[in-house]
């Protein structure tokens, strides 16, 4: 959805920050999303409140809420996701192969 | 406890507060918690809040991994490892005894959970408590339509996100609630375009990170 998203609404994105936040996205405050979701996923007291106060500073209060809240959402859906057993889509495959990623074979379509 | 006090400082002592939850997303959470002690389809409010306590040991304490209760095990690995569970997992605990919909119901209340705590925590809010539990019988509300399609456990038409519940539907319901709550509902989601605090994009930079940290490859 993110390469889908980023070509329809004209925005050049470097998908290779998934996997490595040190490269630069090309999206508004990516750096700063990308190392609250880290922090949040993490569970890492220790950085969280810094994280939270550097993406608030760079791209406001909602911006934070709504990472938060998107961060919540896809921790619920990846359970359910691998815990059903739901197959991977031809699309993810080619985009996990690009980005170096090995997916389980029991999760192939 | 207001939620809006500085729980944090940083090094130069400037405060670090907690964002408060605006009314939409507050109540959709709130509604997760309740349903999370109250009867389910299978399991009574005192059992459904006993898993989800589990659960939220799950990444501390090592000896509950041991526990002997395999619907507890079930829970705390649904909610700290749920990318190491195979097909021959699934198989075992359903040989072993547990119902398909019992399965299908601790996934779901664990997996509201670990979302709820998680924007909890991300926004620097007190750590949700969970209400005593709630008398009832079980309702036994299951879609009589769901079976094995493509996935490990029966849903209505193929396995996918959309339907991963659809076997429970009010499991089901509660799961897409709260989606559109924290996120887009299914609707939503044909906008690219959407901007909800976030441009489209941006939300879905969070998702694939998140996704990517939980090996989860969807």
């Amino acid at each position: 959805m993110l390469r889908v998203s980023a070509r329809r609404t004209g925005r050049t994105i470097d998908l290779r920050a998934i996997v490595d936040p040190s490269v630069d996205s090309g999206l508004a405050a990516g750096g700063e999303l990308l190392a609250f979701t880290d922090a949040a996923i993490d569970q890492d007291a220790g950085s969280m409140a810094e994280a939270r106060r550097r993406l608030v500073e760079t791209a406001g209060e909602e911006a934070a809420l709504r990472a938060a809240a998107v961060a919540g959402n896809f921790q619920m859906m990846n359970r359910l996701l691998d815990a059903i057993g739901v197959r991977v889509r031809r699309s993810s495959m080619k985009l996990a192969e690009e980005l170096g990623l090995s997916v389980p074979d029991h999760l192939h379509p | 406890m207001d939620h809006n006090e500085p729980t944090d400082q940083a090094a130069n002592g400037v405060a670090l507060e907690a964002i408060s939850l605006p009314r939409r997303e507050a109540e959709a959470i709130a509604a997760v918690v309740d349903s999370l002690v109250a009867p389910g389809p299978t399991l009574s409010g005192t059992r459904r809040r006993e898993l989800a306590t589990a659960a939220r040991q799950a990444l501390g304490d090592e000896a509950i991994h041991q526990s002997t209760d395999a619907e507890l095990r079930l829970a705390v690995t649904m909610a700290s490892a749920a990318h190491t569970i195979r097909p021959g997992d699934v198989e075992r605990v359903l040989a072993a005894g547990l119902e398909p919909t019992t399965y299908v119901e601790i996934l779901s209340l664990v997996a509201r959970l670990v979302a709820v705590d998680t924007v909890h925590f991300g926004l620097g809010l007190d750590p949700i408590q969970l209400p005593q539990p709630v008398a009832g019988t079980p309702s036994g509300w299951v879609d009589a339509k769901a079976a094995i399609d493509g996935g490990w456990l029966p849903t209505v038409g193929p396995a996918a996100p959309p339907n991963a519940l659809s076997l429970l539907p009010g499991e089901h319901q509660a799961m897409h609630d709260l989606h559109g709550a924290l996120y887009l509902s299914v609707e939503e989601m044909a906008d690219t375009d959407a901007t909800r605090g976030l441009h489209r994009t941006q939300m879905e930079l969070v998702a694939a990170r998140t996704s990517l940290l939980n090996e989860c490859f969807f």
